[in-house]
């Protein structure tokens, strides 16, 4: 079965290198870690495989763009995505990070005085910037259970904050390998008015997904939350989360997609719901280019 | 009427299965996967069915898995939450 995990998603360092960074987090600060990283991007956007990771992505969001210049992107797309990394690492390590959760606070948290929730709610978001903190602070802040569906890719030897720790997750994390299991298991979550996280840029389940136009080419993305959305009445979410500085992070709100019940053709009856997804995630590109992280090609058939 | 027939006519109108009538179904085929070819996502109308149709709640996923597993097994977990 192809699953959210089933995208290329093994980490380009090794776990030696891992500890190498985390020991300097832990020493010497996050801009001591900035600085080997600094290195590391460069030597890494060398490689062959590295480029070939990201042009899928690169050459759709900057067409006609001549190798030299590809080249600076691709450096600048990895360095994002290190400082990302980093971050995260140093949250987990001296608890620095500041995320700026306002607008995640006011569609997830406590219901207000004379507010009646009426369903869960379907986050609905994409491998972009602080994600990884953004469910942290969502956890802490949403007043009710969080639930994310996916788990680490086998070969991911980075870190989650709360292992830094040894702690568990502050929030519940469903295996899409436990297939119809796992779906029985989100509905109940949505019915019981919690939150539930899914990502819009990997499939879930076999078959799936729906191509909706991205970036100039049809690219399929799943449906599932729309799907789940329909049945349970929950509505949809689609936020999108920022690195917007050294341990800082934010969340923006790009609109929430209520879904008619009762949708009768089938997943044609879901597309432009996806659409819509894509668009939104396209829009999030063309203003922050290099916190999408997309290493594989999503276009693929 | 039995159960079985009660999903057999659910699960074809619900999934919108074409060409399939409820004598195709066998009762000890899998639902999903090889069998009667549901995907994953096809359990969302599953559960909508269920418990629209009998008024159970599958809402554990170790539970679903194995009620899922043929259209036998769902039977009997259904018998088994109307049981007195």
């Amino acid at each position: 079965m192809r699953t959210v995990s089933g995208t290329p998603g093994k980490s380009a360092g090794s776990r030696l290198q891992h500890r190498i960074f985390y020991a300097l987090i832990g020493r010497l600060g996050v801009h001591a870690a900035y600085v080997l990283l600094f290195f590391v991007v460069s030597w890494y956007t060398l490689k062959p495989s590295t480029a070939a990771r990201c042009r899928p992505y690169l050459e759709r969001r900057f067409p006609g763009c001549g190798r030299m210049r590809m080249l600076a992107r691709i450096w600048k797309l990895q360095w994002n995505f290190g400082l990302c990394l980093v971050d995260r690492a140093a949250a987990g390590i001296s608890g620095r990070f500041f995320f700026a959760g306002d607008a995640l606070s006011a569609i997830c948290g406590p219901a207000r005085d004379g507010e009646r929730r009426e369903a869960g709610l379907i986050l609905l978001s994409a491998h972009t910037g602080a994600r990884h903190m953004a469910q942290v602070f969502l956890a802490g802040h949403a007043g009710r259970p969080v639930h994310v569906l996916g788990v680490k890719d086998r070969g991911d030897v980075d870190l989650e904050a709360h292992e830094h720790r040894g702690a568990n997750a502050p929030y519940a994390v469903i295996d899409p390998a436990e297939g119809p299991g796992a779906v029985a298991r989100m509905l109940h979550i949505l019915r019981a008015k919690e939150i539930l996280c899914i990502m819009g840029d990997r499939a879930f389940g076999s078959g799936a997904t729906l191509a909706a136009n991205f970036l100039g080419e049809p690219a399929p993305l799943p449906y599932l939350a729309f799907r789940m959305s329909a049945a349970s009445g929950a509505p949809v979410a689609v936020v999108f989360h920022l690195r917007t500085g050294v341990c800082r992070g934010e969340t923006r709100v790009a609109d929430v997609i209520h879904v008619p019940a009762g949708l009768k053709n089938g997943p044609e009856a879901y597309r432009p719901y996806v659409q819509r997804f894509a668009s939104l995630l396209e829009d999030f590109t063309a203003e922050h280019p290099y916190q999408f992280f997309n290493f594989f090609n999503l276009w693929e058939k | 009427m039995d159960i079985r027939e009660i999903l057999k006519r659910e699960i074809i109108k619900e999934l919108k299965l074409e060409d399939v009538s409820p004598e195709d179904i066998r009762d000890d085929a899998p639902l999903f996967g090889e069998g009667l070819g549901l995907d994953s996502l096809d359990a969302i109308e599953l559960v909508v069915l269920v418990q629209r149709n009998f008024g159970v709640a599958l809402d554990n996923a170790e539970e679903a898995r194995q009620a899922f597993a043929s259209l036998n097994s769902l039977a009997k977990f259904i018998e088994s939450r109307l049981a007195p």
